[in-house]
C-alpha cells in the first residue's frame, strides 16, 4: 500500500502533478475533493530549499496551517515561513532573502513589492491558491502584475478546486489574463483517466434513503413555496434583473446571494426596503431549508421563534411572514415538538377545533429520522464485524461524516444518551429561552412585540411544556421497536470518549488498538443477542488538548471504534481517512467533496474493502442540493472546456517576452509640457502618491498604480491618499460614508485633514458599475421631509461646517485614478515622511495597529468616545476583560459619566 | 447688477430668474423661495450660494460654467456647484469639474435627478445655521438598538442573532463570558459565527508583538 501518510500521489494525481510542474506557468482547475491539498503539498515540497524563493499567496488560514504543519514534519532543509501583518517590517526582508517557501498575506506582499522589501529578481515563483478568487483589480492580481513587471523568469502556478465559481461572462479568459497565464489544465471528475482510476475498484456504496416525516415534508414544501414566491416577488419589483444566474435551483446555494448582490449592489442604497427584505428573506429561507435537515425538531422550532421575535423586535416585516405557507411552516414545526391538539374527527371532542386548550399541548418530540437509521447502521456494522467474514479487515473502524459541528455534537449526544435525552435537553433550553422572551416582551424591551399575532400558538405551548417538563415525553413516533438495539446502544453510550483535537483522537485510537483487538477476539462485538456484559471493560477516556484548534470538529465514540467528523473544516477529511483507515464510512450528510475524497481513499488502497453508507433524505431539498452541486460542477467544466477551445490567448499574455509590460506601461504614460523646458518640450513625469497602508485592502491602489502613478505606502494618521503637499484625500465608499457620518468619525477626520493640508478632499466612491450618484433611497423620497437622519442631510451640514472641504465624486476606481491624474497636474510631489508625521493627537487610532474587529465593536459601545477609546485599548487586554471590570475602574479609565454609562450597558439585566 | 447679500431674504431661498423652468424648482417643497436678480443661481442664505449645472448642457457648452464661476462673488462662505448627472458617461466631465472646483474653491455636490437636486437646495437652506456638534456625536438610542449596533459590527451576526443572544443570555457581559460551545448552542449559530463572535471578544486590542505607540510607552 502506498504510504499515504506521507501524502503520496495516486497515478492520476501524478498526472495532475506533472501538468502542474511540466510547465513553469500553468493554471490547474480540478474537481472538488480530488486531492487539491495533496497536490499543493507535493508541489511545495519541491521548493523547501534555501536556494529558491517561492511565495504562496491567497491560501486560506486552515489550508496554510495544514500545509505548514505537514512541511515542518517532513524536516526539509528549509522550513516554510509565514508572513502576516504581525511580522515587523524589518524582519520580512531577511525572511525573503533566506529563501524557501514563504506563505504571505496579499496585503503585506503588495506593500513589500512597492517598497522593494521583497527582492523580486530572486523570486523563483509564485503559487496562487484558490485562484478562482483572483479577479481583475483584486490585490492578488496587483501582486502578479508587480511580479511580472519586475521578474520575467519566475513561474506562476495557479490552482483551484472550485470550478463552479468560474462561471459568467469570460470568467476563464479574465482569470488567465489576471494571472499572466496561457496554459490551463482541467481535471474534471468525468476525465477518462480519472474515471478509470476511480471506478476500477470503487468502494461499496450502500444508499440509505431516509424518508422525511410528514411534518418535515410539509415544512419543506412550505419553504419551497416561500422561496418561489419570494423569487417571483423579487422579479416583479426588479424587472430588470438578469435571472439566468438566479434560477430556483441555485437559490439553495450561497453563491446565489453573491450573484444576486452583484446585480443589486450598484443600486443597493437606492433599493426600497421591500427589495432588501426580499434578498434577506431568501437567505433566511435557505438557512431554514438547511436547518430543517441538520437541526433537531426543538432547535428548529426555537430558531423559527427567534426569527419571529426579531421580526417584531426590529419592526421589519418580511414579505413571507404573512403568506399562507408561513402559517404551514410554523404549525408543522410546532407540532413536531408538541402534541397535535385533538382533532374534531376524534371520537369525543367536537368543540376543540377552533381553540385547542393550552393544557392539551404536551411535548411530543419528533426525533430526526436519520438518527434511527444511523443507530441501525452502527448495529449492522457491529454484527458484520462480529460475523467474522473475510471481508472484515483487522481493527475495522467506522467514520461518520456530517456537515457541521452542531450535527456532530448532536449525534454524539444521541449515541451517548439516546434520542429522548437529546431532545429533552433542547426542550429545556427552549423553555428557558421562552420564559426570558416572555419577560423581555412584558418589560417592553422589544416594544412592538405586544402586537405579535400568535401564529404558532407558541406561548401557550411553552406554558404547557413548562408544566409538563418533568413528565416523561411520549414515545417517539418512529421508534425502532427493537429491544436488541437497546443493549447495543448502551454499549456505545458507555464507551464514549471525547477528544480535544484531531491528534488527541488519533492518539486515543492508537492507545485503544490493543483493546479493540482483544475485543474483536472476545465477545464484545461478537454476540447479536444484546449481551452487554463487556460494557464495563470499555474505556472511557476524557482528554482535553490545550490546542483548541480542532475542538468540536469531531468526537470519538465507542472506544475509538467510531469517529464522528465534522466536514466544516473541509481540508482535513482525507487526513482523517488516511490516518484512521476506516473500513466503514457513514456519510450522514451528503457532501460532494467528502464523497470524492472517499473515492480517492479507496483508489489508494486497492483490494482493501471499504463500505460507504450514503445517507440521504429522499425527495428532500438536501438531496436536490447534492445533485445540483454535481450538476453545476459538471456544467462549469463543460463550459470552460468549450470556452478554452474558442479562446484567443495573445502570445505575450505570460509577459515573458516583456511585450505585455511595455504595452501596459505605455497605456497611461503622462506627458506633461513643462514651461521650464525650452519650447514647451514634452517630458514624462511619473506622478507620486503617498498611500495609507490600510488602503491596500481596496482595489484603488492597484488601479492607480496601473495608471502609472508611483505609490509610496506609508502608515498615515491623516487621510488615505496624499497627492501633493497641499492635497490630502479621505476616501469613502457609500456604506463607509453613511457609517462615518453617523458615528461622527468623518467630522474628526476632516478636522484633522484641515489642520495639516490646505486642500482637504473627500472622495465619495460609488461602487463599481454604480450608475448613479444618489444618496437618497426611494423610500426617503416618499417620506418627503428633510430629515437629519438622512445621509444627504449630514453631508450638507458637513460641507457647511467645512467650506474649504472639496468633494470629489467617482463611479469607479478607474474614474478616481483619472481624477487624481487631473488633480495632480502641475502639482509638486508629496513627501512621504512628512505625510506620515502629520497628526499625532487625532482620532486615527485605527491606523496604529489596533485590532480592527474588537475596535469596531468598542467604538459602538455607549460611553466610548474618540477621546477615550485609545486609552481603553491600551489599558485593557480585550473586550472580555473590559466587560468584567468593576465600576470604579471603569470610571477611572474613561471618566465618571462615560464609565457609568458603559458599566450599565454591560450589566443591563433585561 | 449684483445684488448685495443684505438684500437676500433670510427666510427663503432666493432663486435667480435664469433658473425659470428648471424642474428642480418643482421639487422644492419644504422651504419657500422667490426670484431675485443674483449672481449665483440660488442663495440659501447670506453665506451659501449655489450654481446649477446639468451635465448634458455642460457637454454642449463646456465654457458656460467657467464664466459663471468667474462672475460669482468670492466673499460668500459656502459656494456650491450642484451637478445633475443626466448623461451616461459623466466620468471625464466630473474629473474636470472636480479640478475646477478645487481651483475655484467650490463645493461640488453630485446627484442623479432633479428631485434630489431640489433636496440638496432645501437641505442647505434648512441646515444653514445648524450647529455642527450634531455631526460629532452619535444619536442617542435605546438599549436594543445600541446592542444591535455593536453586535452587528461582527460580520456574521445579524439582527435575529442579536435577539437570540439577548434572550439566551441576560446581559452583554454574560454574552461575552459565554464560551464558543455555549454560543454554538443558540439556534442559528454555526461554528463559524460562534467562533467569529468569540474571537472579537477575546482578541487583544493591541497585538502583543507590536510596539506600543510612543504616547503610551511610558506607562
Amino acid at each position: 500500500m502506498a504510504n499515504l501518510d506521507a501524502g503520496e500521489l495516486l497515478p492520476f494525481q501524478v498526472d495532475m502533478f506533472r501538468a502542474l510542474t511540466d510547465e513553469p506557468d500553468v493554471a490547474l482547475i480540478l474537481a472538488r475533493g480530488l486531492g487539491y491539498q495533496r497536490l499543493l503539498l507535493n508541489l511545495l515540497r519541491l521548493y523547501c530549499d534555501p536556494r529558491m524563493l517561492v511565495l504562496v499567496i491567497n491560501a486560506p488560514e486552515a489550508l496554510r496551517a495544514a500545509l505548514v504543519d505537514r512541511l515542518v514534519l517532513d524536516g526539509h532543509p528549509r522550513a516554510p515561513r509565514v508572513l502576516t501583518s504581525s511580522t515587523p517590517n524589518s524582519d520580512r526582508y531577511d525572511v525573503y532573502l533566506e529563501g524557501g517557501v514563504v506563505f504571505v498575506t496579499s496585503r503585506i506582499l503588495v506593500v513589500d513589492f512597492l517598497t522593494r522589501r521583497v527582492p523580486s529578481d530572486v523570486i523563483t515563483g509564485i503559487v496562487v491558491c484558490s485562484c478562482h478568487t483572483v479577479v481583475p483589480m483584486s490585490t492578488e492580481a496587483f501582486i502578479l502584475r508587480l511580479f511580472r513587471h519586475s521578474n520575467r523568469t519566475g513561474f506562476i502556478k495557479a490552482i483551484t478546486e472550485s470550478p463552479e465559481q468560474l462561471q459568467g461572462f469570460n470568467a476563464l479568459e479574465k482569470l488567465l489574463k489576471t494571472t499572466w497565464l496561457r496554459k490551463i489544465s482541467f481535471w474534471p471528475r468525468f476525465e477518462k483517466s480519472l474515471k478509470e482510476a476511480l471506478e476500477l475498484d470503487p468502494p461499496e456504496v450502500v444508499e440509505v434513503k431516509v424518508p422525511l416525516t410528514d411534518r418535515m415534508a410539509n415544512i419543506q414544501q412550505a419553504i419551497s413555496e416561500l422561496m418561489t414566491s419570494c423569487l417571483r416577488e423579487l422579479k416583479r419589483t426588479r424587472p430588470g434583473l438578469d435571472m439566468s444566474q438566479l434560477e430556483e435551483e441555485r437559490s439553495l446555494f450561497s453563491a446565489f446571494d453573491i450573484a444576486l448582490r452583484r446585480q443589486l449592489d450598484p443600486v443597493w442604497h437606492k433599493l426600497g426596503s421591500k427589495t432588501r427584505q426580499l434578498v434577506a428573506d431568501l437567505r433566511t429561507l435557505r438557512s431554514l431549508a438547511n436547518y430543517l435537515h441538520q437541526y433537531d425538531c426543538v432547535s428548529f422550532f426555537h430558531y423559527l421563534e427567534t426569527l419571529r421575535c426579531s421580526q417584531y423586535a426590529f419592526n421589519s416585516h418580511s414579505y413571507f411572514l404573512h403568506l399562507d405557507a408561513t402559517e404551514n411552516l410554523y404549525v408543522n414545526a410546532k407540532y413536531r415538538v408538541f402534541e397535535t391538539p385533538t382533532r374534531p374527527d376524534a371520537s369525543s371532542a367536537p368543540a376543540a377545533e377552533a381553540a385547542p386548550r393550552p393544557q392539551s399541548l404536551q411535548p411530543r418530540l419528533e426525533p430526526n429520522p436519520k438518527w434511527h437509521s444511523l443507530a441501525q447502521l452502527l448495529e449492522e456494522i457491529e454484527e458484520l464485524i462480529a460475523s467474522g467474514t473475510e471481508q472484515i479487515i483487522d481493527n475495522p473502524r467506522v467514520l461518520i461524516c456530517c456537515n457541521d459541528s452542531r450535527t456532530c455534537s448532536q449525534l454524539q449526544t444521541f449515541l451517548q444518551q439516546g434520542e429522548q435525552k437529546t431532545l429533552e435537553r433542547q426542550l429545556k433550553r427552549f423553555n428557558k429561552w421562552r420564559q426570558r422572551i416572555d419577560k423581555l416582551n412584558a418589560s417592553g424591551t422589544f416594544a412592538v412585540s405586544s402586537k405579535q399575532p400568535d401564529v404558532g400558538g407558541a406561548e401557550e405551548a411553552a406554558r404547557a411544556a413548562r408544566q409538563q417538563s418533568a413528565a416523561p415525553a411520549a414515545p417517539a413516533s418512529a421508534s425502532t421497536g427493537k429491544t436488541r438495539a437497546r443493549g447495543k446502544r448502551r454499549r456505545i453510550e458507555q464507551a464514549v470518549m471525547i477528544a480535544g483535537t484531531a491528534e488527541a483522537a488519533l492518539r486515543v485510537m492508537q492507545q485503544d488498538d490493543n483493546e479493540l483487538l482483544f475485543d474483536a477476539n472476545g465477545p464484545a462485538f461478537g454476540d447479536g443477542d444484546g449481551d452487554v456484559d463487556d460494557d464495563e471493560e470499555a474505556t472511557i477516556i476524557q482528554e482535553r488538548d490545550p490546542f483548541k484548534e480542532f475542538e468540536e470538529n469531531f468526537s470519538v465514540i465507542a472506544g475509538g471504534f467510531a469517529v464522528i467528523l465534522s466536514m466544516q473544516s473541509n481540508s482535513s477529511v482525507s487526513k482523517y481517512l488516511d490516518e484512521m483507515q476506516p473500513q466503514f464510512i457513514i456519510m450522514y450528510d451528503p457532501n460532494l467533496a467528502c464523497s470524492r475524497e472517499i473515492e480517492v481513499y479507496k483508489a489508494s488502497r486497492p483490494g482493501v474493502p471499504v463500505r460507504v453508507y450514503f445517507m440521504l433524505y429522499s425527495q428532500s431539498l438536501q438531496e436536490q442540493r447534492y445533485l445540483s452541486a454535481i450538476r453545476l460542477e459538471t456544467h462549469a467544466f463543460e463550459m470552460m472546456v468549450r470556452a478554452k477551445s474558442s479562446m484567443a490567448i495573445s502570445e505575450d499574455q505570460d509577459g515573458r517576452s516583456g511585450h505585455r509590460q511595455d504595452l501596459e506601461n505605455q497605456m497611461h504614460v503622462v506627458v506633461e509640457t513643462s514651461s521650464r523646458k525650452a519650447g514647451g518640450q514634452s517630458v514624462e513625469v511619473t506622478p507620486e502618491i503617498v498611500v495609507d497602508m490600510r488602503e491596500f485592502r481596496s482595489s484603488l491602489p492597484a488601479v492607480i498604480h496601473e495608471h502609472n502613478f508611483k505609490l509610496k505606502p506609508m502608515t498615515l494618521l491623516v487621510g488615505d491618499f496624499v497627492l501633493s503637499p497641499d492635497m490630502c484625500v479621505e476616501r469613502k465608499s457609500v456604506p463607509d460614508l453613511i457609517q462615518s457620518l453617523a458615528s461622527g468619525r468623518l467630522y474628526n477626520q476632516v478636522t484633522a485633514m484641515s489642520r495639516y493640508y490646505s486642500i482637504p478632499i473627500l472622495l465619495i466612491e460609488m461602487d463599481e458599475n454604480r450608475s448613479n450618484f444618489s444618496l437618497v433611497s426611494s423610500t426617503e423620497y416618499v417620506a418627503g421631509d428633510v430629515d437629519f437622519r438622512n445621509t444627504l442631510s449630514k453631508l450638507v451640514l458637513l460641507t457647511i461646517t467645512f467650506p474649504h472641504l472639496r468633494l470629489v465624486w467617482s463611479r469607479s476606481a478607474y474614474a478616481t485614478a483619472k481624477t487624481f491624474r487631473i488633480l495632480k497636474r502641475h502639482q509638486p510631489q508629496p513627501d512621504a515622511s512628512t505625510a506620515a508625521e502629520h497628526g499625532e493627537d487625532t482620532d486615527a487610532v485605527d491606523r496604529e495597529g489596533y485590532a480592527s474587529g474588537p475596535q469596531a465593536f468598542l467604538r459602538m459601545l455607549p460611553g466610548v468616545t474618540a477621546k477615550n477609546i485609545r486609552k481603553i485599548m491600551e489599558k485593557t487586554t480585550n473586550l472580555k476583560e473590559l466587560s468584567t471590570m468593576p465600576l470604579e475602574r471603569m470610571e477611572r479609565l474613561m471618566g465618571a459619566s462615560n464609565g457609568k454609562q458603559l458599566y450599565a450597558f454591560f450589566h443591563n439585566k433585561k | 447688477q449684483k445684488v448685495a447679500p443684505a438684500q437676500v431674504s433670510s427666510s427663503c431661498v432666493t432663486v435667480s430668474p435664469r433658473q425659470k423652468g428648471n424642474p428642480l424648482l418643482k421639487a422644492i417643497k419644504n422651504v419657500s423661495w422667490e426670484y431675485r436678480e443674483i449672481a449665483a443661481d440660488y442663495m440659501m442664505g447670506p453665506s451659501i450660494c449655489a450654481l446649477f449645472l446639468a451635465l448634458r448642457y455642460h457637454k454642449l457648452h463646456p465654457d458656460y460654467i467657467y464664466g459663471r464661476v468667474q462672475a460669482l462673488a468670492r466673499n460668500v462662505k459656502v459656494r456650491v456647484l450642484l451637478v445633475v448627472v443626466d448623461v451616461h458617461d459623466p466620468d471625464q466631465a466630473l474629473s474636470e469639474l472636480a479640478k475646477m472646483c478645487i481651483v475655484n474653491q467650490l463645493t461640488m455636490m453630485v446627484c442623479t435627478d432633479y428631485t434630489e437636486a431640489g433636496r440638496y437646495i432645501e437641505s442647505f437652506k434648512i441646515y444653514e445655521n445648524k450647529p455642527s456638534d450634531v455631526l460629532q456625536e452619535r444619536v442617542a438610542e435605546d438599549y436594543v438598538s445600541q446592542l444591535t449596533g455593536c453586535l452587528t459590527t461582527v460580520k456574521a451576526v445579524n439582527k435575529s442573532d442579536v435577539v437570540t443572544l439577548l434572550s439566551t443570555f441576560s446581559s452583554l457581559a454574560d454574552i461575552m463570558a459565554a464560551s464558543t460551545e455555549e454560543l454554538q448552542l443558540c439556534p442559528g449559530f454555526g461554528q463559524l459565527k460562534a467562533e467569529q463572535l468569540a474571537a472579537v471578544f477575546e482578541q487583544p486590542f493591541v497585538d502583543p508583538e507590536r510596539a506600543r505607540p510612543s504616547a503610551f510607552r511610558a506607562d
